[in-house]
This record gives C-alpha cells, structure tokens and sequence, in this order.
C-alpha cells in the first residue's frame, strides 16, 4: 500500500476490518492504526514488548509514556493500543443523544471509526479480570471544547460496556519514571539469552551487599565473584530493577554511582 | 624485470640419493629430505610471550592476546602429513623429468602417450577446528613455492599451488582462482586470458592441464571439499572427475582437504583414482581425553599466560578443559584465550576452574550443540555440525515466546447491558433521585418495548420533566463546567483538578500499581 494515502473512505475501513485490524489479544492483536497510517503531529515509535512478543505503535510521546508505565505494572497482561469501535451505530447514536456531531474524516463525509488510545487487561489477585479503557491527552488540550466533545462519546460508549473509562494526561505520568523504564526495559528484551540460574545467582549477591558501598562497585564486584563481564552484570540489575526485583527508587533519574542506602526504596 | 627483483627463488641443487631421484632437476632443486625432529623443530610456533610481554600495562596485553592466531604446535599428525606430502611431491616429478627426451616431447606434441605415469593422491579428512587447513599451510611453508630453473631447464616450477574450493561449489570459480593464483605468483596474466567468463569450464580445464605442465606444479592442494556439496546436480562429479583427470593423465598429484562430510564425495568419486595409493587417507577425528598429545597440546597452550599472575595447571583443570573442548584444538585455544580476556576485564589476573567454566558457558555458546554432538560420540550428529555454527542473535530473540494465557478478553458477562442500564447511564451524571428514577425508566420501557434508546431516552426526559425534577440537558454537567472554567484563567489548571475530581481523570498508579512502586 502507498505510504502516504490517508484518505479515508468506507471501502478503506472494509479493508482495514477484513486484515482483522482490531481483532485478537496478546501477540495476535493488531491495531487499528499503525504508526504507517496516520500523518503523525507527534512522535510515533514503534515499540518491542517485553510482557507479549509483537511490536506496539505509539502515536506521541505522550502515549509512549503511558504504555511504557501500563506495561511495567504487575497487573495488566494484556495492552491493546489504538483500539478501534467498529460499532459506528452505537458511536453515531450516543453523539445524538448528548447532542454533540459525530467525528468524520477530513474532507470526507464518512463517519470515523472512533479510536480508543489503550484497551488494558488487568488481573487482580485473586486472578478476576478486569477491562479499562484508557484515553491519552496532554492536559492543555482539554480546554477544547471539541476534544471534550469527543471524549465524551468514548466515554458514554463504554460505559455503556460497563468499560471503566478514563483519560490520562502528562500529569499523571511522571516523566523522570518513563524514561527509567524505557532505559530498563532492553533487559527483559535479551535476558533469554543469560540463564535464569546465573541471574538467581547475582540477585542473592546483590541483595547482601553494605549498603554504604556504591551500587556500580557492587556490579564490578559481583562480575568478579562470579567471573561474568561487568556489561552483564549490568544487564541483570537492569532487569532485576525492571522486574521490581530490586527496589531502585524511580522517580530519579537512575543513577549507579550513588550507594544502595540512597538508591533504595524501603 | 629481472629475477631477483621479482623475489623469486633461483634454484640450487641437491645430491640425491635415491636413485629415482637422481638427475631430476625439480626434485634436486626441493630441500632436503628432513628428519622428523628437524620437522618439528621448523614448524614450531608455540612460545608466545616473555617476560617482558607479561610487564605490559593491560592495554598492550590485551593487543598481544591476538599472538594465539599464530600458535601452533606440531602434532604427530603433522610430521606424518609432512612425510606424506614429502613422497608424494617427489613421486610426481619424477615422470616429468626434462632431461627425459619423452616427457619433454609431451609438453608440446599430443601423441606421446606419458603412461608411466605413476601418481599418487591422498585426502585429509578431520573435524572442524583440528587444524587441517593450519597444519597443511604450516606444512608447505616449508618449500618455496616457485623456483626458477636456469638453462639448460629454463623453468619456472611451482612446487605447490593451494585452492580454496569456491563456497557455492562452483567448478567454474574454482578454475579463475587457479589462474589468478597463478598469475599472482608469477606475473604472468592467465587469469586474463583464459580466466574470463566467455570461456567455457571444459575449455579452462583443458588450459589448466597444460599450465601445470608447463609450470611443473608439484602438487595441487584443494582446501573446503565439502563446499562441492552444497552445489546440486552434477557438478561434483563433474569436479572430482576434473581432479581424477588431473591426477591420472598429467601426473599431477592432488591433495584434498575437507572435513567429515567430505568423506560421502571422496568415497564415491575417487575410488578409481586411488588404486591402492599407498599413501592411505589421513583422518583427523577429535583427540581422546587419555591421548598423550593433546595433554602435550595443554601444556604448551597452557604457559602462554598473559595475565600478571602465572597459574599452574591442575589435573582438575586438565579435565575440565577435555570436557568445554571434547580434544578440538581451536576451540581449546579460543576457551584458553578469552578466559584469559576475561580474567583481565575482570582484574583478577589468574585462571581458575570457575572461570574457565563460566567463559565456556558463555562465550562458547554456539559451538555447545557441537560439542555436545562429540560427546554423544554418534557420528551422524556430528555430520551436522561440519561448519561453525553462524552467530544469530535473531534465533535468541525469536525464542521469546510469551505465554499463552487462557483469559476471557473482554468480560463477557458485562457486555450485554439492559436496556434498561444503558439509560440508567446516562442519566448518571444529573444526580437525580435514584429510586424515582428507576420507576420512570423501567414503565417507559415497559410501555415503548420497540422503540429505540434514543426515543425511549426521549420519553424518560419528559416523564421526568414532568415530575417537577431540577433537570438540565444530559450532556451538561462536564461538558457545562468545561465550558464555564475554559473562559477563566488558569483555565487548563482548573478544568484538569475539575476532572480529577469528577472521575474523568484517573491516576494509573491507583489503578494498576497497587501502593508499591
């Protein structure tokens, strides 16, 4: 398909359904819109997931952020971006209800396909699972009276799915803690290749350590103990951190030269 | 250009002493037939470092780890493939003698039949990393390679010629290189003439015979055999049969190199070649834990330390080493080498059995199935592991797989809402009396069973207007407020706490990271 065609019309929709856009869960999942279709203002990234093996497309920093955060918490399993209502009807109906005009396409008469930023699958523990849906805006955009509009429809929609629906803005998501986790998060990504056995290892290690000394003097002496290379090391307290093993305070900006007395949340 | 300037050997000759030896000047004009300890004494590379080298800053000492590229020591099977190859050079040669009136006529008229031809051809076959191609090198580097014949010879003799057989198998490739190699050796532009890709294969092959006449190659080495495999159709036979040609009519001794899945071609196809060639076949299997040579191999390897402490060799060590190597020389040097990058990384500075262990857990990664393959000691397994293994990161991370999870995507109990609730929904946000309410609805829907939502919707609004309640629109109450604190200052300030407040906003971290972070 031509990179740069994004005009919409129903035949494209038809199309879009019939490649089972919006269908499936975990690695079969695809969203609606992919980084390829749509003339971003934002930064779009394509995203490798550490939890489900697929890549996620982001449409701005700003939801980067959020999948990044939605991704590292313990209890969502499954996170479904650009999630798109195929129902048009319901979305058409409910705009006429709360009075509002139905999104259409630019230059176009065709309805759009209302698309919600993030569908999360949480699962508690006693293992009930629950569906959020999450929209994504920068706070400043809420003073517009249309994207209020507009948010409104989704949230009617699933709350009429018994959905729990919410916005989330850049104040609720700390900036220092997403990049953090987009630092950490490579580690989850090549862990497979060191074994399980070897990190067990290095996390006792690690968990005994003063905690006076520095925590990079730590990794060059583990390294020595258990003659593995210092990259390594590294590599496994990325992960170990990542995977909530360690308790490294995130809200900083991460920093190893600092001892394990400072770094450390109780 | 002048001989000496072209860095070419003028010949000198020797006295032999066998006497089929005798007279001929390209056998007179090879070194001597050497002692195996003088052999050994010339072929061996094995003393690394000294002790200033081990004084080096670290830096340096990590340069000087390359030096074990170049260790090598002489194993018993290499003296033997050095007496071999000794006998087998000769043997060639002595048909071609050119002070013999009939070898000589042959060069230029095509009905002297030279059937006194008696050459000899063996093959080596061996494990990858025993060192063939190493040891085969180490081996010619012994003779030079061309050497100039004077009158009445008025020669140039290249004593040996080694080929790596193209890594598509093709015959075609082969052939250019031999030309080019040629060419580099001696200056000449065959590779020009007869080397471009207008002229046929059979045409090449006809032109080869006659340059190793012409130049009196002592013996043709091919290297990589088994890349003949990977070619289908016809082309192996095709290019066994070129050597066999080789070997029988023009007297050129051959020797084929490659490793254990070569043996399937060379079985096949040379068996004509080699009526009981005398020579025998070598073959280079992994050495045994108890083999005195390569405890011989461990010691030597095992003084070329570049760390500042020296560590001595420990029976344990020794057994460890079998079991990371399975008796592979190359993969005994490249464990010994990083282990030793390692232990300078790491500023320890010594080797022990943990090392070893967890450098060969790591960095050897690839080669384990390998080597497990020799310690399951079954020959097929090991078939498949011919070449080295490539390095693709790609395969580690596809082996991601996550885990299937058996869930319920979306809660299906909670997707067919009543009607009933769907109304109830929205008239959530007017804070209406919730009792009175749920009567309105439930007899409006009672009444409209056909009608849509939004009729129905419609009716309940009236019905409710009716009964006196304070009522505003559905969409006011967020949508009014927003409008209402969008005029004021401060505006995105005020409406975000607004939302907050309202439930329109809601904090990830009380939704899904529970209290810890």
């Amino acid at each position: 398909m031509p990179r740069y065609n994004y005009k919409w019309n129903e035949e494209k929709i038809r199309r879009y359904i019939k490649e089972g856009r919006g269908k499936g869960e975990f690695e079969q999942y695809q969203p609606w819109l992919t980084v390829r279709d749509v003339p971003s203002t934002g930064r779009v990234a394509r995203i490798p997931g550490t939890k489900i093996n697929r890549i996620y497309h982001t449409l701005s920093d700003l939801e980067r952020n959020a999948f990044l955060l939605f991704e590292w918490s313990d209890k969502i399993i499954d996170i479904r971006e650009q999630y798109p209502i195929l129902n048009r009807d319901k979305t058409a109906e409910i705009a006429d209800i709360l009075g509002f005009k139905h999104p259409v396409y630019p230059n176009t008469k065709t309805k759009t396909v209302v698309t919600l930023d993030f569908l999360l699958t949480a699962r508690d523990k006693s293992g009930k699972i629950t569906t959020y849906a999450r929209s994504i805006k920068p706070s400043s955009e809420l003073t517009d009276e249309r994207t209020i509009q507009k948010l409104l429809i989704e949230r009617q929609y699933f709350m009429q799915e018994g959905i729990n629906w919410a916005v989330i803005t850049e104040k609720e998501i700390p900036k220092v803690l997403a990049n953090n986790l987009y630092d950490l998060r490579d580690s989850s990504l090549y862990i497979s290749e060191i074994d399980q056995q070897l990190i067990h290892e290095i996390n006792e290690l690690f968990l005994n350590q003063n905690p006076e000394s520095k925590i990079i003097d730590s990794v060059v002496e583990i390294g020595r103990e258990l003659y593995v290379s210092h990259e390594k090391v590294l590599k496994v307290l990325h992960y170990l951190v990542y995977n909530k093993k360690i308790r490294i305070n995130l809200n900083e900006k991460l920093n190893f030269h600092q001892s394990w007395k400072k770094g450390l949340v109780d | 250009m002048k001989i000496e300037e072209q860095n070419l050997t003028v010949a000198t000759y020797f006295k032999q002493d066998i006497k089929e030896y005798e007279g001929n000047p390209f056998i007179e004009a090879l070194p001597e037939i050497k002692s195996q300890s003088s052999v050994y004494d010339t072929l061996n590379k094995t003393i690394l470092f000294t002790d200033l080298d081990r004084s080096l800053p670290l830096e340096h000492r990590y340069h000087l780890i390359l030096r074990f590229s170049t260790f090598f020591q002489p194993i018993s099977a290499t003296l033997d493939l050095e007496r071999k190859l000794s006998m087998l050079l000769r043997s060639g040669y002595i048909s071609r003698n050119p002070y013999n009136k009939i070898a000589n006529l042959s060069l230029y008229d095509r009905n002297i039949n030279t059937s006194t031809v008696f050459t000899k051809s063996f093959s080596l076959m061996g494990f990858p990393g025993m060192g063939k191609s190493r040891n085969i090198e180490s081996v010619l580097s012994m003779y030079s390679q061309v050497l100039v014949h004077r009158s009445p010879v008025n020669r140039l003799q290249i004593v040996w010629l080694k080929l790596n057989c193209p890594h598509d198998g093709s015959l075609k490739t082969l052939c250019i290189s031999f030309f080019k190699e040629i060419d580099n050796l001696i200056g000449t532009d065959y590779s020009y003439k007869f080397g471009n890709n207008r002229v046929s294969v059979s045409a090449m092959v006809t032109h080869m015979a006659h340059l190793s006449k012409i130049h009196v190659i002592g013996v043709l080495v091919i290297d990589e055999i088994q890349h003949l495999l990977s070619k289908r159709g016809g082309s192996t036979e095709q290019m066994m049969n070129f050597f066999v040609t080789l070997t029988n009519s023009i007297g050129i001794p051959t020797l084929l190199i490659g490793t254990m899945s070569a043996k399937s071609i060379l079985q096949k196809d040379l068996r004509q070649a080699r009526r009981s060639s005398g020579l025998g076949d070598l073959v280079w299997e992994n050495f045994n834990s108890d083999d005195e040579e390569w405890d011989a191999i461990v010691e030597t390897l095992w003084q070329n330390q570049i760390t500042r402490e020296y560590t001595p060799l420990t029976p344990q060590i020794k057994k460890l080493l079998y079991e990371e190597t399975q008796g592979i020389i190359d993969i005994l040097i490249k464990l010994f080498w990083l282990t030793q990058c390692r232990s300078m990384e790491l500023g320890i500075e010594k080797l022990n059995v943990k090392l070893i262990k967890a450098v060969s857990h790591e960095d050897l990664k690839l080669v384990k199935p390998f080597i497990g393959a020799l310690k399951s000691n079954n020959e097929k397994e090991i078939i498949k592991y011919n070449d080295i293994l490539p390095l693709d990161i790609k395969e580690y991370i596809s082996n991601r797989k996550g885990k299937p999870l058996k869930i319920i995507s979306e809660a299906k109990g909670q997707k067919n809402i009543s009607k009933f609730q769907e109304i109830m929904n929205y008239l959530q946000p007017l804070n209406l009396d919730l009792y009175k309410t749920e009567i309105i609805v439930k007899s409006c829907l009672y009444e409209n069973k056909n009608a849509t939502l939004a009729e129905v919707l419609k009716i309940v609004v009236s019905e409710l207007m009716e009964n006196k309640q304070p009522i505003k629109t559905i969409k006011t109450v967020i949508y009014t407020e927003i409008l209402k604190l969008a005029k004021e200052e401060d505006a995105p300030e005020k409406i975000h706490k607004y939302l907050i407040d309202a439930k329109f906003i809601s904090n990830p971290f009380d939704d899904f990271m529970g209290d810890k972070l």
